[in-house]
């Protein structure tokens, strides 16, 4: 049988992504938080910490993911790989992906890469990083690496 | 691209892929095949691992699939799959491979690849495997189980884990036997530089000779 599932956070203000990331990431056996902005982040994740999240740069309502990212933070109880899913390509979300130490996707997301993510997380936050069984099944996942930029 | 559509496994031009196998006859007919498995698909072929970093890191994120043949020059075992890895935290990558010992596969996957593709599939098999892992899917070939670490097995993969890209290449290039000032000079450094490198290299294995560390990396992996 699997490993355990994360928690994952998954916020975006379109509908359409948070669904289609929550049925590939319960496809794989994890559990899918989604939530379009800070308060409704809050109610349904209440005082659990996520193993991962991807939050989307260009939130609604003004204000960004990563403003709502570093408000949730704060009642975080440890270090959360984050990876930051946006359209924009330009170079300044780029950098400030890369300066908030977060991981980057863009959109329209990719299963593999999305796949890619979750099991860095999963590598980072089990001890021994292992899950079950063989073959191509859905919802099999695997240990794989932590998502931390490196600095030479 | 489409961007109104949120998630999709590839650009409606097909999907990007690289295969890096230094064996034209191998980069010929996977190349061909997943042309034809996948029409419109862009088929990148890297015959090096530093040729194959270029390529990764002049698409910029383009790419939707690697597929590393673990014998490559460069490749070291599991090196060159860690240096893609650690360089590349969002790109997926599968192992191309003529060995298919269950332990290998473990290991390749529990250090991080999409999948493990045996050479000695058909043809056919191997773009069915690259169609699953570009949905989502670990594809592993079946009766493979995923679940047996061996307690050594594990303690060589977390400390390769924990060095960083830099590292991983000055290892690689030590394991081929090259010195410090060979080194320094393939990557552009002082040769103080590597060997500052090196010391934190061995104290991170938990060896004290540059052959131990050699030796640990060959238990670790495949050599050619």
């Amino acid at each position: 049988m699997d490993a355990e599932g994360l928690l994952i956070l998954c916020l975006d203000d379109d509908a359409r992504i948070r669904e289609g990331m929550k049925a590939l990431l319960e496809r794989w056996g994890h559990r899918a938080v989604c939530a379009h902005d800070l308060e409704t982040a809050r109610i349904c994740l209440g005082d659990a910490t996520p193993d991962t999240a991807f939050v989307d740069y260009h939130l609604d309502s003004g204000r960004s993911g990563l403003e709502v990212l570093a408000a949730l933070r704060t009642r975080w109880t440890r270090e959360v790989p984050i990876v930051i899913v946006t359209a924009d390509r330009s170079e300044a979300v780029r950098d400030a992906a890369r300066a908030a130490g977060c991981a980057l996707l863009h959109k329209p997301v990719k299963p593999a890469a999305l796949r890619r993510c979750v099991n860095n997380a999963l590598r980072s936050t089990s001890a021994s990083g292992e899950v079950a069984t063989g073959g191509s099944v859905p919802g099999e996942s695997t240990g794989g690496e932590p998502a931390r930029g490196e600095s030479e | 691209m489409n961007p109104d559509a949120p998630l999709q496994e590839a650009t409606a031009s097909g999907p990007s892929l690289i295969v890096a196998d230094d064996h034209p006859l191998v980069q010929a007919a996977l190349s061909a095949s997943l042309r034809q498995a996948f029409p419109g698909a862009q088929i990148i072929g890297a015959s090096t691992i530093d040729g194959l970093v270029a390529e990764i890191s002049k698409a910029q994120e383009g790419i939707d699939l690697v597929l590393l043949d673990l014998s490559m020059p460069g490749s070291s075992g599991f090196v060159g799959l860690l240096l893609l890895l650690r360089s590349f935290p969002t790109l997926p990558v599968a192992i191309l491979s003529a060995r298919d010992e269950p332990a290998t596969i473990r290991k390749a996957i529990r250090l991080g690849a999409c999948g493990y593709i045996p050479k000695t599939l058909s043809l056919d098999a191997m773009a069915e495997a690259v169609r699953q892992i570009l949905s989502g899917d670990v594809w592993v070939p079946p009766g493979v189980s995923l679940d047996e670490p061996g307690q050594g097995d594990q303690d060589v993969a977390a400390r390769l884990l924990a060095l960083s890209p830099q590292q991983l290449r000055i290892l690689s290039r030590m394991v081929d036997g090259k010195l410090n000032k060979q080194i320094a000079a393939d990557l552009g450094i002082a040769e103080q530089t590597v060997k500052a490198h090196i010391s934190t290299i061995l104290r991170t294995l938990g060896v004290h000779r540059r052959t131990e560390a050699a030796v640990l990396v060959e238990r670790s992996g495949v050599r050619p």
